[in-house]
This record gives C-alpha cells, sequence and structure tokens, in this order.
C-alpha cells in the first residue's frame, strides 16, 4: 500500500482541483462529491489515523512536501491543507 | 556523514524476545476498536511482547548475547568490545555496557561503552564497532540494542499498544564485507520523539511517518552512491522506524 519512492517526486504543478481528486483518491470508501474544497476532512466518515498517513504520503510523492500533524490539525477543510502545501512549495 | 568501512563483517545476530506475548487487537477492551484496528493495519504488527515488571533493556540484550555466544561457541575473552545501544539504560551513571561486562564473564580489558540511541540505534552501534575494527583497535566486538518502554508508557493513549520490546546482539569481526553508512541529524525535529527525565514518552506518530519516507530515501540513495549499486543490484530493502 505505502511503496517507498527512491526517485524524484512529480512535479505538480498547484492545482486545486488536482488536489482535491489526489485527496479523494485516498478515500476509496467515500462518495467522491462529499469531498470538495469546503470538506472539513476531520469530519469525514473514513478520515482515521492511517487514512491521514496515507494523506501526507501523498502530498509528499505527488508535492514533495513534509508535512507536520500540526499542518493536518490546522487545517479544517481540504482547501485549508492545499493552501499549506502551496504556500510550503513556494 | 557517509563513509564506507572495509574489511569488516556481521558474524552472527540474535534477538531475545521477552515471554509476555499479547495480541493487539485484545486492548480493544481498553480502547474504541476501530483506533486499536486502525494501528494493527497501520503498523502491521498483530503481537507485541513486553518485559517483566523490573525487567529492563539490559536482561534482554545479556539473555540475547548469552545465547549468542554460546551457541556461535565463541570464546569470550576473544570479545574485546562491547557497545550496548538504548534509550532506557540501568542508570544515568555508570554505563550499563560495563555490568553487562561483567555479567557475560568478559575480560576486563573489553572497552564497553554506552550509546544512548534508540530507533535506528543499531546503526550508530554498527558504526562504533566497525570504526573501533577497521583502526585496528578491536577485533571481535558486540553489539547489543534493546528497549524496554512499558514503565515510560501513556497507558491512556492508543499508540501505546504498538509498543514491543526486545534485546539483540550482534557480534562484528573482521572480515570481508564493505559496510556503507548515512547518518543525518535534524535537531528541529528533536520534540517529534521524547521521553523527558519527568514524563512520558511521546510520539508525534504523523510527523515522524513523513520524516521517515520523506528522508529514509536519501538515505538509502546515499548509500547506493557510496557502493556504487543500482536498483537491480540491490536484493533487499528493509526500512526501520518509518
Amino acid at each position: 500500500m505505502i511503496r517507498i519512492f527512491i526517485g524524484k517526486h512529480k512535479k505538480y504543478i498547484m492545482d486545486l482541483k488536482d488536489f482535491i481528486s489526489n485527496f479523494a483518491a485516498q478515500f476509496p470508501d467515500e462518495d467522491s462529491s462529499s469531498i470538495t474544497a469546503d470538506t472539513d476532512f476531520h469530519e469525514l466518515d473514513t478520515w482515521s489515523s492511517l487514512n491521514s498517513l496515507l494523506v501526507v504520503t501523498m502530498v509528499f510523492q505527488e508535492y514533495g512536501v513534509e508535512l507536520e500533524s500540526q499542518d493536518v490539525r490546522d487545517a479544517d477543510t481540504i482547501e485549508d491543507l492545499y493552501n499549506i502545501v502551496k504556500n510550503r512549495k513556494a | 556523514m557517509k563513509t564506507r568501512i572495509p574489511n569488516v563483517t556481521i558474524q552472527s545476530v540474535a534477538t531475545w524476545m521477552p515471554k509476555n506475548k499479547y495480541k493487539c487487537i485484545s486492548f480493544c477492551d481498553q480502547f474504541p476498536e476501530k483506533d486499536v484496528k486502525d494501528i494493527i493495519k497501520a503498523t502491521g504488527a498483530e503481537t507485541i511482547y513486553r518485559a517483566d515488571e523490573g525487567e529492563k533493556a539490559s536482561d534482554l540484550c545479556y539473555n540475547a548475547a548469552d545465547y549468542l555466544l554460546n551457541k556461535e561457541n565463541i570464546d569470550r575473552n576473544t570479545i574485546d568490545g562491547l557497545v550496548f545501544v538504548s534509550a532506557t539504560r540501568d542508570w544515568i551513571q555508570p554505563d550499563t555496557s560495563i555490568s553487562i561486562q561483567h555479567r557475560l564473564g568478559l575480560s576486563t580489558e573489553t572497552i564497553c561503552q554506552d550509546i544512548n540511541y534508540g530507533c535506528a540505534g543499531f546503526i550508530f552501534g554498527l558504526l562504533q564497532a566497525s570504526s573501533w575494527i577497521h583502526c585496528g583497535m578491536c577485533h571481535k566486538v558486540l553489539v547489543l540494542t534493546g528497549e524496554v518502554l512499558s514503565p515510560y508508557l501513556n497507558k491512556d493513549s492508543v499508540a501505546s499498544i504498538e509498543v514491543s520490546e526486545a534485546g539483540t546482539a550482534a557480534i562484528i569481526t573482521e572480515g570481508t564485507s564493505d559496510f556503507g553508512i548515512h547518518i543525518s541529524s535534524n535537531g528541529a525535529k528533536s520534540e517529534k520523539i521524547i521521553l523527558p527525565y519527568n514524563g512520558t514518552f511521546f510520539q508525534d506518530g504523523m510527523t515522524v511517518f513523513t520524516y521517515g519516507i520523506a528522508n529514509a530515501p536519501k538515505s538509502i540513495k546515499a548509500v547506493m552512491e557510496l557502493k556504487q549499486w543500482s536498483e537491480s543490484d540491490v536484493e533487499f530493502f528493509c526500512a526501520s522506524s518509518v
């Protein structure tokens, strides 16, 4: 499930729509319509400590950003998390 | 820091598990079932081992080393170095490795040293032992690693259920291997895994996890460059503490 990347992470241009779809891919059991920019992801039925690790793995592999637990706590919505990643990349 | 240390080898390794064995799922009577199952799924560990009350990391390591020396039929007088790697040493002072020298019946000519590292500490022990051998100071070094965290766990935290305890012993000797070692340090993250003098063990799991997935591949690459290996030359990638 979790791959070790030896190569470079992909060079994604920051785009909120892409970020949301990458985020949603970590929640296969969740109805994709419930995952939008405004979603408070902490309140998702399938949000768990395990899925949170999948999210930070996705962020590192796709965007090359190392998120800390405080970042995930600070973000209420998916867009908040996107902005943290975007600012970290800049 | 990265280096190659030639003409050394890991002769043999033993692990000693304490006798108290628990199924992680049995912690469902203390914590929500979903949290317990999540942790089992994330770590892949279904069973853990815990030391007896009062049993220390040094006891587990002593058992591992005593077993290994007997099993390999090694003359204890030929051991000239002993490294004990642990964050849960018997005392602040003196070094626990010195008491283990006596318990194992090793010569008083043995150089003994503690290294106060957890997690990836074995690499620090391996580096110390192989350096001693490479510079001609020692010929056969015991590297012991072990941790008994039970007395320091926050038992109210579901994260504590994955803590398992063990002691290991490895014999490092002169040989024909060539170790490639890369070590990096980042003090900015000091408080992400911490056991203060007057508190309980704390680990910020997610932050440690991202640090691992971001930095372990850098170490792997550094070692592969040192050794001039391509990916197809590596038979097995083994990650610890990630």
